[in-house]
C-alpha cells in the first residue's frame, strides 16, 4: 500500500508548460524591479501632482458643492458620475472625475468579499447599466450572505454596491486577467453618460481598477 | 549578461528542485489540480520575491513547505472555498488503478493527517 502511495504521487506533478510559465514570470519580475524608479523619485513626483491637482481645483470651481459622492457644476444636468470604491480595508474611496484613482486592491483569496466591490452614484440618474468584457458580475450582502450571480451585463440603482469577480466558466476554475466594465446612466431610459472602467491583474495576482471618463464636459 | 544568467540558471534550478513537491503537497490539501498550479505558482513568486538566505538545504525545503502549506490554507479560507464546491470529483493524474485507489483513500482522510502521511 505504500508502494502504491508512493507510486501514485510520484505521477502528481508540475508539467514543462507550469515550470516554464513560473521561470519566465521571475525572470520578468526581477528585470521589472531593476527597472524601477527610486521610492523617493515617486513620492516627490505624486506630491507634486496632488498639489497641482488641488490646485487647479480650487481655482477652476470655487463654486462647486461638494455632495456625498456627487459633485455637481458639470456640463451634464445631471451632474457628474462619481464612483466608490473601497479598498482591501473596507475603507470608502471617493472618486472625482477625470481622475486615476485607486481602488484598492482585490485577491481571489480575500474571504470578506466575493469580488472587486464597486459602488456608483450618479445625482439625478435613475439606473445605471454596466457590461463586462471578462469576468462576471456579482450582487452580494454581508448580512444575507447569497451570491447571486448576475453575468456580464447588469442593471442596478445608483448607489447601490455591486462586485466584480474575475472567475468564468461554468465551474467557475478560469481566472480572467483583466476586463473593460461599460459603465452608462439612464434617466428615464435615456442614456445620459457613458464611462469605462479598466480591470487589471498585476504579477502579484492583484486585482486594480482604473475609471476612464469618456463623456464627460462633451 | 553574467548576471542575468546565472540569475536564470539558479531559477531554473530552483523551479526544477521544488515544483513537484509543492504540486504534491497542494494536491493533497486542496484535492483539486488546478488550485495546486496556483498554489505552485504563488509559492515561487513569494520565495523569489522575498530572497531568503537560508542556512542549508534543509532550512531552505522548510521554508518552502510552510509557505505552501500557508498558501494552502489562504486558500481554503477564500470566499470561495467556503461557499462554492466544484461540481466535478477530485480528477487525479495517476495512471494506475491501484495506486489512484490508494492516493483517493488517502485524500478522504482529515487534512492534518493526509499532509503528514505525505511528508512521512
Amino acid at each position: 500500500m505504500k508502494d502504491n502511495y508512493i507510486h501514485g504521487m510520484r505521477e502528481i506533478k508540475a508539467d514543462s508548460s507550469l515550470k516554464n510559465a513560473i521561470i519566465q514570470h521571475s525572470l520578468r519580475s526581477r528585470h521589472a524591479q531593476h527597472s524601477r524608479p527610486h521610492p523617493l523619485f515617486k513620492l516627490g513626483i505624486a506630491v507634486i501632482s496632488l498639489v497641482c491637482a488641488l490646485t487647479l481645483i480650487l481655482l477652476a470651481v470655487p463654486d462647486v458643492s461638494v455632495q456625498k459622492h456627487v459633485i455637481s457644476g458639470g456640463s451634464s444636468p445631471f451632474g457628474r458620475l462619481a464612483i466608490t470604491a473601497y479598498a482591501s480595508n473596507g475603507t470608502a474611496i471617493d472618486v472625482e472625475a477625470n481622475v486615476e484613482f485607486p481602488l484598492g486592491t482585490y485577491q481571489l483569496v480575500m474571504s470578506s468579499v466575493p469580488g472587486f466591490p464597486i459602488r456608483i452614484s450618479a445625482q439625478g440618474a435613475d439606473q445605471i447599466s454596466l457590461h463586462t468584457s471578462d469576468g462576471e458580475f456579482i450582487l452580494w450582502s454581508p448580512t444575507a450572505p447569497k451570491v447571486i450571480y448576475k453575468g456580464q451585463n447588469i442593471q442596478i440603482e445608483p448607489g447601490k454596491t455591486l462586485y466584480w469577480t474575475p472567475l468564468i466558466g461554468k465551474a467557475k476554475s478560469e481566472i480572467s486577467e483583466h476586463a473593460r466594465i461599460e459603465v452608462t446612466t439612464h434617466n428615464h431610459d435615456q442614456s445620459i453618460q457613458q464611462d469605462i472602467i479598466e480591470i487589471k491583474r498585476d504579477d502579484q495576482y492583484r486585482y486594480t481598477g482604473k475609471w476612464l471618463n469618456s463623456s464627460l464636459n462633451k | 549578461m553574467k548576471a542575468d544568467n546565472d540569475y536564470e540558471v539558479y531559477v531554473t534550478t530552483i523551479v526544477e528542485k521544488y515544483s513537484d513537491m509543492i504540486m504534491r503537497i497542494a494536491f493533497t490539501y486542496l484535492k483539486q489540480h488546478s488550485d495546486a498550479q496556483d498554489v505552485c505558482q504563488d509559492v515561487f513568486v513569494k520565495f523569489f520575491k522575498h530572497a531568503k538566505i537560508f542556512e542549508d538545504a534543509e532550512h531552505e525545503k522548510a521554508w518552502i513547505i510552510r509557505i505552501t502549506i500557508n498558501t494552502c490554507k489562504d486558500i481554503l479560507r477564500s470566499f470561495w472555498k467556503k461557499r462554492f464546491t466544484p461540481v466535478e470529483q477530485v480528477i487525479q493524474p495517476i495512471t494506475d488503478p491501484q495506486d489512484h485507489e490508494i492516493v483517493s483513500m488517502v485524500l478522504e482522510l482529515p487534512k492534518k493527517y493526509r499532509i503528514v502521511m505525505y511528508l512521512y
